[in-house]
């Protein structure tokens, strides 16, 4: 059985736990608690992982993991991120410092970017266009990356499979 | 900075404090005690030198919550205690199952501790704490 390791990270309220179970083969699993912290609308949130999986083929799957979003977290960032063939970075575009949030994410996963491929997915853009995909692509260039960035919408399985699509993609242009 | 915890009603944090500090009296060989809530807050601690309570509290509820999950997948019925047995100590993360605010205990104790004095200590504590009424 062929098996890669897929990770969702992003902020709080991105939608990791929403990715995951849009497009997971098995029921999800999750640690999703009562939220207690009165900056964030959202009743509950991610504390330990998420987990979910895709079925590619009779010998092969993508094993789906999610990261808790909040960065008294971030020591299950490392501990998440070891094996992980690509990462997806999650962020809400309706959040005060959309562009400072990928920065905490990009600092965080910095040495899984370092050796896998990596796709920001911006979430919530109608109704909160700015910053635009433009200028997330020119904050990543600054930062020295050139990662796809997209709008995405997590609910729908169809655009969360897109954000897989072009991690494997630079996966097979790597390989090739 | 530090996540700072607003709406815990004062009572159960004055609880959770005294209940602390009857477990130091009880458990002579602590290096630490947490009282968090399920999302990593801290609500009261001890804790020596050294030690990063907001710290503490964020990872015991992660495992906390892992260790829940591992239970629900291997249908053991619902999710009780996590212990770490380390060279020269132990971890006991016990659930706090307050009908509003769950919380969780987490106690690190020194391996000359009797583990199952430390378990009944803190299970005993998280029962009481289950048990504060925040009506009227």
């Amino acid at each position: 059985m062929r098996e890669y390791k897929i990770l969702f990270t992003g902020t709080m309220g991105a939608g990791k736990t929403t990715a995951i179970a849009a497009i997971s083969d098995i029921d999800p699993v999750s640690t999703d608690v009562q939220n207690n912290d009165p900056s964030l609308d959202k009743a509950r949130t991610t504390v330990g992982l998420d987990y979910g999986e895709v079925v590619l083929g009779p010998d092969e799957r993508l094993r789906l993991y999610g990261t808790p979003g909040q960065a008294r977290f971030a020591f299950m960032w490392g501990i998440l991120a070891r094996g992980a063939l690509g990462l997806v970075i999650l962020i809400d575009n309706s959040r005060p410092d959309p562009l400072g949030d990928l920065r905490v994410y990009l600092d965080g996963f910095a040495d899984c970017i370092a050796q896998a491929p990596c796709v920001v997915g911006v979430g919530r853009l109608p109704g909160n266009p700015s910053p635009s995909l433009d200028d997330y692509a020119a904050a990543l260039a600054q930062a020295g990356y050139a990662f796809p960035v997209v709008e995405v919408d997590v609910r729908e399985a169809e655009q969360v499979r897109l954000l897989l699509d072009l991690l494997l993609l630079q996966l097979e242009c790597t390989a090739a | 900075m530090e996540p700072v915890l607003m709406g815990l009603p004062e009572r159960l944090r004055r609880d959770a404090e005294l209940a602390l500090d009857e477990l130091g009296d009880s458990l002579g060989r602590l290096s630490a005690a947490v009282i968090a809530t399920t999302d990593g807050f801290e609500v009261a601690s001890r804790a020596g030198k050294g030690l990063e309570v907001s710290k503490l509290a964020a990872m015991a509820c992660s495992i906390s919550a892992l260790g829940a999950m591992v239970g629900q997948e291997s249908e053991v019925g619902p999710h009780q205690n996590v212990i770490v047995e380390a060279s020269e100590g132990y971890i006991v993360i016990v659930d706090i199952p307050h009908p509003s605010h769950p919380m969780i205990l987490n106690l690190v104790a020194d391996r000359e501790e009797m583990l199952g004095q430390v378990l009944y200590q803190a299970k005993r504590t998280a029962t009481r704490l289950a048990d504060v009424s925040l009506a009227g």
